[in-house]
């Protein structure tokens, strides 16, 4: 549905805030642009609104393309950082107002935004303004304002960002729920990882304005393409050393905690610098007569009480520290801190990155 | 937690102690914007309450009439005052002479009737003048003396207050039986003057904000820095005086001046335009001073509206044109009014530009005022010409605030 070819945006004379971007997104998907901040996804989502236009490269949209395309006639609904209702119109003169610019009739577009507005479940509000609704509230009328005119595609630069905790979560599900029950195609740009796992059929990881990985959720953390996705995506415990074999699927890597065998995660050469990447849910504390395929013994450093689940950290070499997550949440009891403690992981459970990403 | 926690917590601290802490921070807080108060009150407050009192008032002529006020003001109005009040006004009359004061009275009381100016002077001198003068022979002197009307003149000139320096800044006067009416044609000068300061007014008012409201919007569009720059320009014009600006102005457009002479270079024009002692010089002058404060609480606003605003309006479908207009400029319609009255009320107030840039028929009330204290030495109709303003000045602020308080629309 929307095609990026090479699109890249440069500011100032050589700032890549995107670079050579190669992107599809399919009809009805749920597509999230994640990254840290300057990694390039909101300048990618505001070239796809039409605020900013491509250095080079282009844009299409349904086939046609949009890449200079007024921002005013690509049917896009966007729903901005801090909402952007206006302050000075009531919410039924901001649901209004995309249906007014259309020429829409007056009956026409009051029977449309008395939907919209039960969309959302504020059918009270409608004469209030903006200033007089929570931030939750107002949220909600972003979203019924972006979809109203039934735009072909929803832009989200961050929408949840100025919400609390728990507001946050449950607005996750909202959105989500809408997107499947209108059936309509959203880019969603976040800087937080778990809501793009929460929400997302596809995520698109961004740093230094080049696209890292595209795929779905789960695979995303289970197959990170490189470190920087094992790191930013969910927790991971690094462990840097050197090349030592690379054969088909395994790869040694001599490390500070020793030599550990793990997947191949990318290319890499023998001799060259790596980092291991390793889940703390895929370490586990091994009795004395147990092995694993990698095995390691340091000394308890932190005990981490966290409710559903306990966390150990365990100093294995000067400056390495590795994080153990026990889903008995009782075991840490049974550990007493600077004691000497033996852990492990199966070689699958490591992947081997080239160390600079 | 414990019943009483409870509600401590969900609470406002009440207690009294609390509430004796509060009111002794606030008696502090009071105490140390006392000098402040007690400045504003001595130079600010005191001295309009005292003007607007003059206005009136004439404690410079009840003062030279202190023995036959009295008598005077208890007089029924229709025959001849009684011989004990004729005394008390010879008297009086002696003794302003002697103060070199009877000229003063003559004259306020020529203002009511311009026939009594000669009358009280003789009479006044006739009083001075040993063996001094018998209530008989006072009405010997003239005729006028034997016409109560002209005693009802002097009893209003010593009455201690008076409402002919209020009616007359509205062209109005009191008639022989105390009714108000209008003055002549040929003495209406004050309504035409207030119309006249509100039409500059708003002129200039709506000239600035034509001017200013592009320019604070490019100003806004540009780099930080660059705005910097910009505004030190647009404030430049605050660094000179107003006298010097005005002066210049008048240099630059008079008869042989530099536009002149240039539309005359250029063969343009064939002989030189008015452009000084004109309407639209003092426009012109005005507007110059002016467009800072108008531009400025407008530039103030619009640097506070995110661009996100117009954007939202583009992507839900509206062009540029409209996103400005529905979306931009409404945002910025406090900052329009807070410029715009603050621009309107400097400009009833003019005195200098129209007095250097204007002809005769373009002085504003100000000119009033300052001819009334400067020429006609006559602080009563000066104050009286200031309480208009006040006035006018305060209802402009009451109706502007009424339309932009956030209140009062909400409820409309």
């Amino acid at each position: 549905m929307v095609v990026f070819d090479r699109v890249t945006k440069i500011f100032g004379s050589r700032v890549h805030a995107v670079h050579e971007l190669n992107l599809t997104v399919g009809r009805n998907e749920f597509l999230t642009l994640l990254g840290p901040s300057g990694s390039g996804k909101t300048t990618t989502l505001m070239m796809l609104a039409g605020f900013d236009s491509p250095s080079s490269g282009r844009i299409e949209l349904d086939g046609q393309p949009i890449t200079h395309l007024p921002p005013n006639k690509r049917e896009m609904g966007v729903v901005f950082q801090n909402y952007a209702l206006f302050p000075h119109m009531s919410i039924a003169q901001n649901l209004a107002f995309p249906l007014e610019a259309r020429g829409m009739g007056k009956l026409a577009i009051r029977d449309r935004v008395q939907k919209s507005i039960e969309l959302v479940r504020l059918g009270d509000h409608l004469e209030k303004r903006p200033g007089q609704l929570s931030g939750g509230q107002q949220q909600r009328i972003a979203l019924a304002r972006a979809l109203i005119f039934q735009p072909k595609i929803v832009l989200m630069d961050e929408p949840l960002s100025a919400l609390d905790k728990q507001l946050r979560e449950r607005m996750q599900l909202e959105i989500k729920a809408l997107q499947r029950q209108l059936g309509i195609t959203v880019i969603f740009v976040t800087h937080d990882q778990s809501e793009a796992l929460v929400m997302s059929d596809r995520v698109a990881v961004f740093d230094h304005g080049r696209l890292q990985q595209v795929c779905d959720p789960r695979s995303l953390y289970d197959k990170p393409a490189n470190a920087f996705i094992a790191g930013f995506i969910g927790e991971s415990n690094m462990l840097a050393g050197t090349v030592m074999s690379c054969q088909g699927g395994a790869t040694n890597v001599s490390t500070a905690a020793g030599m550990i065998a793990a997947r191949t995660g990318q290319e890499l050469s023998v001799g060259g610098a790596a980092v291991v990447s390793v889940r703390p849910e895929a370490i586990r504390i091994l009795r004395d007569d147990e092995t694993a395929a990698n095995t390691v013994g340091g000394t308890l450093q932190e005990l981490i009480f966290l409710g559903d689940h306990s966390r150990i950290l365990v100093r294995v070499g000067e400056n390495t520290l590795l994080s153990v997550k026990l889903d008995d949440k009782n075991a840490a009891a049974a550990l007493s801190l600077h004691a000497p403690v033996r852990i492990g992981w199966s070689d699958a459970d490591g992947l081997a990155f080239a160390a600079n990403g | 937690m414990t019943q009483a926690a409870i509600i401590a917590s969900d609470m406002p601290p009440a207690s009294p102690a609390a509430d004796r802490s509060g009111r002794r921070k606030r008696r502090n807080a009071l105490l140390l914007v006392l000098p402040l108060l007690i400045f504003t009150l001595v130079s600010f407050v005191a001295p309009i309450v005292i003007m607007l009192a003059r206005g009136v008032s004439e404690p410079e002529i009840t003062r030279l009439l202190p023995l036959s006020r009295g008598p005077l003001a208890t007089w029924d109005g229709t025959a001849l005052p009684s011989d004990d009040t004729l005394a008390a006004v010879i008297a009086d009359l002696a003794a302003a002479q002697r103060q070199r004061q009877a000229a003063t009275i003559a004259k306020r009381l020529a203002a009511i009737r311009s026939d009594l100016r000669q009358p009280l002077l003789a009479a006044a001198r006739a009083a001075a003048t040993p063996p001094g003068l018998t209530p008989e022979g006072l009405l010997a002197l003239d005729t006028v003396w034997r016409d109560p009307a002209s005693w009802r003149a002097l009893a209003e000139l010593a009455q201690p207050f008076t409402d002919r320096y209020l009616l007359q800044t509205l062209d109005l006067t009191r008639n022989a039986s105390g009714e108000i009416v209008s003055v002549p044609d040929n003495q209406a000068i004050f309504l035409a003057a207030l119309g006249r300061t509100f039409g500059i007014g708003l002129a200039v008012t709506l000239i600035t904000l034509v001017l200013g409201y592009p320019l604070a919007y490019f100003i806004c569009q540009q780099s930080p820095g660059l705005q910097r720059f910009m505004l030190l320009f647009v404030l430049l014009p605050f660094w000179t005086s107003v006298l010097v600006r005005t002066a210049a102005w008048l240099v630059v457009l008079q008869t042989n001046g530099l536009v002149n002479d240039t539309l005359m270079a250029l063969h343009v024009i064939g002989e030189p335009l008015k452009l000084v002692y004109t309407r639209s010089g003092t426009i012109l002058g005005m507007v110059h001073i002016q467009l800072p404060f108008t531009l400025l609480p407008i530039y103030s606003v619009m640097q506070t509206i995110s661009p996100v605003y117009v954007r939202a309006a583009r992507s839900l479908g509206a062009t540029p044109t409209a996103a400005f207009w529905r979306v931009y400029v409404p945002q910025t319609l406090p900052g329009v009014a807070a410029g715009c009255l603050l621009t309107f009320i400097l400009c009833l107030g003019y005195y200098i530009t129209p007095a250097i840039l204007g002809g005769p028929a373009d002085q504003m009330l100000s000119y009033y005022v300052a001819y009334y204290l400067n020429n006609e030495i006559n602080w009563s109709m000066a104050a009286a010409v200031s309480t208009v303003l006040l006035v006018l000045t305060i209802l402009f602020y009451i109706a502007y605030s009424w339309f932009t308080d956030p209140t009062a629309k909400a409820t409309r």
